[in-house]
């Protein structure tokens, strides 16, 4: 078990630079002069305006690395990174390091997809559980088709009705406009403040969630289903075992695994943000500053944000391979 | 590694799509209530003039005297990169800073002309160089034999046209501090702030580079004393007062340059490549770069030692990743108070704000909420006084919400711009006037479009200044929408459906072309616009198709000049100088001329223009200029758009201005009972 994990590792970091150097490439390979392109913003479009000189220009490729080689670019960029230093955001408007403009976004992103994850989980797996239990059950197919209903409702409709009839303005008043709190949580305390942050941020985890159930009970549903039918689920049903205990404590563990294998996006899931519940409801979160970044080809910011998803991929992969042997003892990994 | 969940992937879809299709959705779901119409209560804008305040609130009481205090907070959809305007030259950053900071002058939004705003006052002067290098500064006055020069103080002097190398009309300012000024810190302003602020943009290693290309012309910036300062140009142009007191802003010298980088030090000729000039040297301007060239000259000319700039590289880099430009400390009527990135951004009244234009508002929030629907939502909760960012869907549906305008103002505002179409004229058959001025008859009945589909709101336009400025020519016929005539025309010029395939040809080639535009959405009055066009056109046995593309890209190939015909609209200053739009020097790449515009008269004109001082006599001669590209139809002139505005009618003495950003914060204030 050990070397097989430190094998593992081992792999991570040729993994990890095989997936930077791919990054990078797409990257040089979209057309446009990221010089060009982050000058001409807010100039072009201004009649008379003077946009950059070839000089303003030449100084900033100059500045940002443009004016060399790819490879040498890259070469610079991967020993920086060694030393954990993303660099600088490369846009003029604002080169504040890439550490400190993700620091900045993550935090909102975190909370929203940790509670969104986990009430796709708490709710997801048992209606699966469920409706596998009762297979063509009315009510499994009334779940079934519920799910399938949220499932298609697209994401930024959902949300600007929710803005429109649940926000205020000429309908329901039920919840603020956006998901951050700042202004009026400052006079708040303990439990207070808890409940006022949740109250804030209710809509956009209901928005980033109800679709996923169908998927993670489908999952679910599909692995017992699997399970219910095999021989040992009949043994301990004839050996008479409550349905309770056969369903919960047999025949779950064994169709854990389709789901155990979700686990590996769990992390970089955790980190990325989705730029249309951040749009609606004004979130500065990881979606908007990845969009920018790519629009913008600020390439410093973009291969920032990749790198630490490629990790957290590599890792989360890890994990769920590990997890397989906790909820499968006939997986080793000797 | 399993597929990644479709939900998680649908997450990452691009956002054009996404606002793109909502727009759809929203407009659907709006169709029903816009079978009204609302009551229009825009500002019937007349251009300059006096502004009358509240217009449009009926809970004013017309006998309230101001009181300071109260909060207003302004709805922004996008947030300021930095708190510095020319580094981030977007107009949201524009805003804020404007309250920040000032600039020396700041142009009157009634009257458009130039006020003082952190000088007390300002001397505008010609400049008469005399062969012997003296120069003299004051009114010239030509006259036979002679140039009579009067100074402001003391005797005119007459310099006989012998003595005389050159007259720069207007090619000196002098600007006197305002007296008892300070920063937000305490300290004083001075004239010292200014030079400073004049050389840090002057650097080229700082990122302002949208203002660094205004500045060339400027032959010196002179500390007179602690509290005078005085521009020089090396070339007589117009808009010079603008550029040397309205361009950028006024920065603290004591804040962004403590250890003096920006200083002046003695430099040896040969050690002096690539330093730049702290005072003008030869005919070499202050802040010129020194290349081998230019040592060569210096020595030749027995110079020994040039001031130069002590440090502008470290200064530079420093400047452009300023803390201070995260936390401003200004000069102008309100200091900053805090920035929660992502989330708002708080100004509080200046109370020892000594300017003649004082505000009343005690703060300011400035609320970052992207969605427009969130936006109007706020709106109506009271979260936000203030929207001036409404889209034309929201201003249909709340214009005539009554329950929306009993508490707020809803209105349309203009600031300067306008749409067009344009043709290469480096292509067949855009080469040919006859066929531009039969697709100025043929092409859009603009009246029409104006009244159905625009509503009415729009101003139709048939010439390149802003159509509520002095120099619009408001006297231009405009083509009426005639197929007939647009048929004769096109007939005249050789383009005939000679194999019959339903398109004109003429040499053997079919009159079809493509339209370049950026992106527009399926809703975007451009969109009907171009569907009615391709209409038309197809009427008058001419293919037009439509290319959309995205901004980058766009740009891209207006700067290579590789298109037939584009769409775009300006945006612009109240008075524009026609020179990089329209002379024929603009033409090569990069150049704003990009439909290949070529005249003589027309660069007469403009050329003219550039050195004519008198700004009635200046709009006579851009007039002039109109009447040309009117009848050569380099543009398809299309409309000054408005834009939409909503804010709760507890704010009083609110005007709408033509000039951007169509309103000002000064003039506002809140009733006691209401703050």
């Amino acid at each position: 078990m050990k070397t097989y994990i430190l094998q593992r590792l081992g792999l991570i970091l040729p993994n990890l630079i095989g997936i930077t150097f791919i990054s990078y490439g797409i990257m040089m390979l979209a057309p446009g002069d990221p010089a060009a392109l982050i000058m001409g913003t807010g100039v072009a479009g201004q009649m008379g305006r003077r946009g950059p000189t070839k000089e303003d220009l030449a100084r900033l490729r100059h500045e940002y690395g443009l004016d060399q080689p790819w490879y040498r670019r890259y070469g610079s960029w991967l020993s920086r990174v060694a030393t954990l230093d993303f660099g600088k955001s490369m846009n003029p408007k604002d080169r504040r390091p890439v550490w400190e403009l993700i620091r900045q976004a993550l935090p909102i992103t975190l909370v929203l997809n940790f509670w969104s994850l986990l009430l796709i989980y708490l709710v997801g797996l048992p209606i699966g559980i469920y409706s596998a239990s009762r297979q063509y059950t009315w009510l499994d197919r009334t779940l079934t088709i519920a799910l399938f209903v949220l499932y298609s409702l697209p994401s930024f409709w959902v949300a600007t009705n929710c803005l429109l009839l649940l926000c205020g303005g000429d309908y329901l008043r039920l919840f603020p406009i956006t998901a951050m709190t700042e202004q009026c949580c400052a006079d708040r305390e303990g439990f207070g403040a808890l409940l006022h942050r949740g109250w804030h941020l209710f809509l956009p985890v209901a928005v980033l969630t109800y679709a996923s159930f169908a998927f993670t009970s489908r999952q679910m549903r599909v692995g017992m289903l699997e399970q219910i039918r095999q021989d040992y689920v009949r043994t301990s049903r004839a050996k008479g075992l409550s349905e309770r205990m056969v369903i919960l404590k047999h025949a779950l563990r064994n169709s854990l695994i389709p789901v155990v294998t979700l686990f590996g996006d769990l992390l970089p899931a955790l980190l990325g943000g989705s730029v249309i519940v951040e749009q609606i409801f004004s979130v500065p979160g990881m979606g908007r500053l990845d969009f920018e970044a790519i629009t913008q080809k600020n390439f410093t910011v973009v291969m920032g944000i990749t790198t630490i998803s490629a990790l957290l991929t590599l890792v989360g992969i890890l994990i769920s391979d590990l997890l397989y042997v906790a909820v499968n003892p006939k997986i080793r990994f000797d | 590694m399993p597929p990644l969940p479709s939900a998680w992937a649908a997450r990452r879809a691009p956002l054009e799509l996404s606002t793109l299709l909502l727009a759809f959705f929203l407009a659907a779901s709006y169709s029903s209530l816009a079978a009204q119409t609302p009551v229009d209560a825009g500002a019937e804008a007349t251009g300059a003039g006096a502004v009358k305040a509240d217009a449009y609130n009926d809970q004013t009481d017309p006998n309230a005297k101001p009181v300071n205090g109260g909060t207003v907070v302004f709805r922004f959809s996008t947030e300021p990169k930095t708190l510095s305007s020319e580094i981030d030259s977007s107009a949201m950053t524009q805003y804020v800073v404007a309250n920040i900071y000032e600039t020396l002058i700041e142009r009157n939004p009634e009257t458009y002309e130039f006020a003082p705003l952190a000088c007390e006052s300002f001397v505008w002067e010609d400049l008469v160089v005399r062969k012997d290098g003296t120069i003299l500064r004051g009114n010239a006055e030509d006259q036979q034999d002679q140039v009579v020069v009067r100074p402001p103080k003391g005797e005119a002097v007459s310099v006989a046209r012998a003595d005389l190398k050159e007259v720069r009309k207007g090619a000196s300012m002098t600007f006197y501090m305002r007296k008892g000024a300070t920063w937000h810190d305490g300290k004083p302003v001075t004239a010292r702030d200014v030079v400073f602020s004049y050389k840090a943009m002057a650097n080229p290693v700082v990122g302002a580079t949208s203002v660094r290309s205004y500045l060339t012309d400027i032959q010196n910036v002179e500390l007179l004393d602690e509290m005078t300062v005085r521009y020089t140009y090396s070339k007589q142009y117009w808009a010079a007062l603008e550029t040397a007191g309205n361009l950028h802003m006024i920065y603290p010298e004591h804040l962004f340059d403590p250890d003096g980088l920006m200083g002046e030090v003695e430099a040896p000729v040969d050690a002096a490549k690539d330093k730049f000039l702290a005072a003008p040297a030869l005919t070499y301007n202050v802040g010129t770069g020194i290349t081998a060239e230019m040592q060569a000259e210096f020595k030749k000319a027995g110079l020994k030692t040039v001031s130069v700039w002590k440090d502008p590289e470290t200064f530079g880099k420093r400047f452009n990743e300023h803390e201070r430009h995260g936390a401003p400390i200004g000069s102008g009527p309100y200091r900053f108070q805090a920035w929660q990135r992502g989330s708002s951004l708080t100004l509080q009244r200046y109370v020892a704000y000594n300017g003649t234009w004082k505000p009343h508002i005690d703060k300011i929030v400035y609320r970052f909420i992207t969605e427009n629907v969130a936006a109007i939502q706020a709106l109506k909760n009271g979260d936000v006084d203030f929207n001036f960012d409404l889209t034309p869907e929201q201003f249909d549906v709340e214009g005539v919400n009554a329950p929306f305008t009993k508490d707020h103002v809803v209105t349309k505002y203009f600031i300067p711009n306008f749409g067009f179409v344009a043709w290469n004229l480096r292509k067949v058959p855009f080469n040919e006037k006859l066929v531009r001025q039969a697709l100025a008859y043929g092409a859009l009945d603009k009246d029409l479009f104006n009244k159905e589909i625009l509503k009415g709101r729009a101003v139709s336009i048939e010439g390149d200044q802003y159509c509520f400025a002095p120099a619009y020519d408001r006297n231009i016929k405009p083509y009426p929408f005639d197929k007939k005539k647009a048929e004769e025309l096109l007939r005249k010029a050789g383009w005939i459906d000679h194999d019959g395939d339903g398109l004109r040809d003429k040499d053997g080639v079919p009159f079809k072309f493509e339209l370049l535009s950026p992106q527009f959405g399926p809703n975007d009055p451009a969109a009907r616009r171009v569907a009615i066009i391709i209409e038309n056109l197809k009427r008058l046995g001419i293919q037009m198709t439509v290319k959309m593309l995205e901004w980058t890209s766009f740009t891209d190939r207006l700067d290579r000049m590789d298109f037939d015909a584009c769409q775009l609209s300006w945006a612009m200053s109240p008075e524009n100088d026609p020179y990089q739009n329209w002379h024929s020097s603009q033409t090569g790449e990069k150049g704003s001329n990009f439909t290949g515009f070529v005249n003589e008269d027309a660069d007469k004109l403009i050329e003219a223009s550039r050195l004519e001082m008198d700004a009635k006599k200046r709009a006579a001669l851009f007039i002039k200029l109109q009447g040309i590209l009117h009848e050569e139809q380099p543009y398809l002139f299309m409309f000054c758009n408005p834009d939409y505005l909503a804010y709760g009618k507890k704010l009083r003495g609110v005007k709408i201005y033509t000039l951007r950003p169509g309103y000002d914060v000064r003039d506002w204030w809140i009733p006691k009972e209401l703050q």
